[in-house]
Formats: structure tokens, sequence, C-alpha cells
């Protein structure tokens, strides 16, 4: 998959655990071992705009904001699929709902 | 094209140049000027580290504020735990990507990273139990206890020599450079932690040099002279 060919990617919001599915199957943990998805969200789509490490993605966010200007006005979520834990995540803990 | 910094004392803290930040979002952007603002201590900042063998970089919280990066909502936050020699942290990870720009008077090189800004520092096993029970920093289930109790692991991966600017950096051999004021600023501010795919580094004794991949002959060669 060529990423910069294929970002952004708009989907439903219903569709979100899916693609984030397909993601974690299509980008192995050997050629990817650290993994992130990235993308913004309002009330009727999301829009993916980057996958990859850390790195590559806020390198794909940057290209796509200069192609597509509009994109800047939302903020981004960050959600990571996968990380190498002797290098990076060691633990992660998220709110209480 | 290469840039040449200077950098201080035993590890590359870059003592020369100029370090700026923009939230590729919005545009805002902040400049440091190097010593001038380290010292002048608007930043709150005594060094800022170049740092070539771990993964990620680590910016204090305010940075965010400054550079317009607003915390993730709640039903999107999440807190990232690291831990090592130099103590544990929590962060969140930006929901903007930041262009990171380090130059001389002549030249500048960019990087875009999307780093995580440090919320919460514990330097110690003890305080480390005091900070993860805090209501904000519990988990949705039971899982991540397992982690907290038994308490605490070093992870020495990064670890362990500093060595005199005269010395060989072996770029395994470096350790989580974290060093926290502890309830104040943080003291260091970490770029390049991610930088290793971006730039060939060279450290000379007392200057390190970086240079553009594309200027490179070997993209994965970290010269040590």
């Amino acid at each position: 998959m060529n990423l910069l060919e294929e970002f952004p990617k708009e989907i439903r919001p219903e569709e979100l655990g899916e693609f984030l599915e397909v993601i974690e199957k299509e980008f192995s943990a050997a050629e990817f071992p650290e993994l992130f998805v990235h993308y913004q969200k309002n009330n009727n789509k999301i829009v993916i705009l980057a996958v990859g490490s850390s790195n590559e993605c806020a390198e794909q966010i940057v290209k796509i904001f200069k192609k597509h200007p509009t994109l800047r006005a939302q903020s981004g979520i960050s959600k990571m699929i996968r990380a190498p834990k002797k290098k990076f995540l060691l633990r992660r803990t998220v709110l209480c709902r | 094209m290469s840039i040449i910094l200077e950098m201080d004392g035993n590890y590359p803290d870059i003592s020369s140049g100029v370090v700026s930040f923009e939230n590729a979002r919005t545009g805002t952007k902040l400049t440091i000027e190097l010593p001038k603002d380290l010292l002048s201590g608007i930043y709150g900042l005594r060094s800022i580290t170049m740092d070539t063998g771990a993964a990620v970089t680590i910016l204090p919280e305010y940075l965010a504020q400054r550079l317009d990066i607003r915390k993730p909502k709640n039903n999107h936050q999440m807190y990232y735990i690291f831990g090592g020699v130099g103590g544990m942290s929590v962060c969140y990870h930006s929901p903007d990507a930041v262009i990171v720009r380090i130059g001389n008077r002549m030249e500048q090189l960019e990087k875009s990273i999307l780093p995580f800004f440090l919320t919460c520092y514990a330097p110690s096993i003890t305080s480390e139990g005091r900070v993860l029970v805090r209501e904000e920093y519990q988990p949705h289930n039971s899982e991540i206890l397992r982690f907290i109790s038994p308490p605490f692991k070093h992870y020495d991966d990064y670890t362990v020599e500093v060595c005199s600017p005269n010395e060989i950096f072996s770029p395994e051999n470096r350790r989580l450079k974290l060093e926290v004021d502890v309830g104040r600023e943080i003291d260091y501010i970490l770029i390049g932690r991610d930088w290793q795919a971006g730039f060939k580094c060279t450290f000379e004794a007392q200057k390190i040099i970086l240079t553009n991949h594309s200027d490179s002959k070997d993209d994965n060669e970290i010269e040590i002279t």
C-alpha cells in the first residue's frame, strides 16, 4: 500500500473499528513494529490522515495539509496500534469514562 | 546540506544555533535561540539535547500550550507511560504534527514529528506509585494494574555509558536522557530521538553535524569520530 497515495481517506464513523482491524492485519508487526493511526473525526465522517510510525505519520500529515489546507481546521486523534516495548512503550493507560 | 552546531560537555547538548517549532496545523511557531533563550530562563529550559539513541521525542507540556496544541479530549485521551533509569514519565501523544527546525546562522534542517508531551514525572518507585493511583491515570479495566503491581521494573535497554567528549559515543550505548526538576519545569528538552531515519548525525568532540540523508552515502550510518 502506498500510504501517501491512499490518504486522506474518508470513512464512516461506524467503519472505524473495522478499518483499524484491517490496518493491524495488513501492516504486519514484523514490518511495522511501531504503528499509529492518525485521523480526524467530526459528526459525519472519519478522515484517516496517516498510518505508520509516529514519525512517518507526522511526515504524512504535513504533506496532506499542504495538499488539502482545509483539513487543518480540525485537530487530529492518534491511536497506537502497537509499539516495540523494548524501545518505546512500557505501559499505557486511559481515562475512566 | 549540513549544519554544524556546538555541543556542550559530556553529552551532546546543543549549545548554539536556533531551534524552532511549528504547529503544522495552526502555523503557531516558537523559536528558541541558543544559548541566549536558555540562559534567560523564559522557557524554563536549561538544555537542549540531541539524542539519536532512543525512539521517541518527549517535550514539556507547556510547550504544547505555547504551540497551540490542545490536549486530546477526554474521550480520546490516552496516557503513555515511559519508564527508565531516569524515572517514570506520563505523556500524551500530540494530536498535531510539529515541524522542528534546527539551524545555525547559515542553514537549517527540518523534520516533522508527533512528539509526546510530558504531563507528570516520577523520579522513584515510591513517587511512581503515588502518580499512578491518581484518578486521571486510572485505566478502564484492571489489565493495566498488573503492570503497576509489582510496581516498577527498570528497563535498561538504552543505558548506560556517558562518555567524555573525546571518547567514542556508541549509538547503541546511550541512555534515556530525561532529567526533570521535579514539580517544576523540565530541565531538558529532547529532540532527535526519532531522527535517525531522517538525518545522518556526526558527533565530533565538541560539535554535532546534521546532514540531510539526500546528501549522505549511507542512510543508516552514524559516524563517530
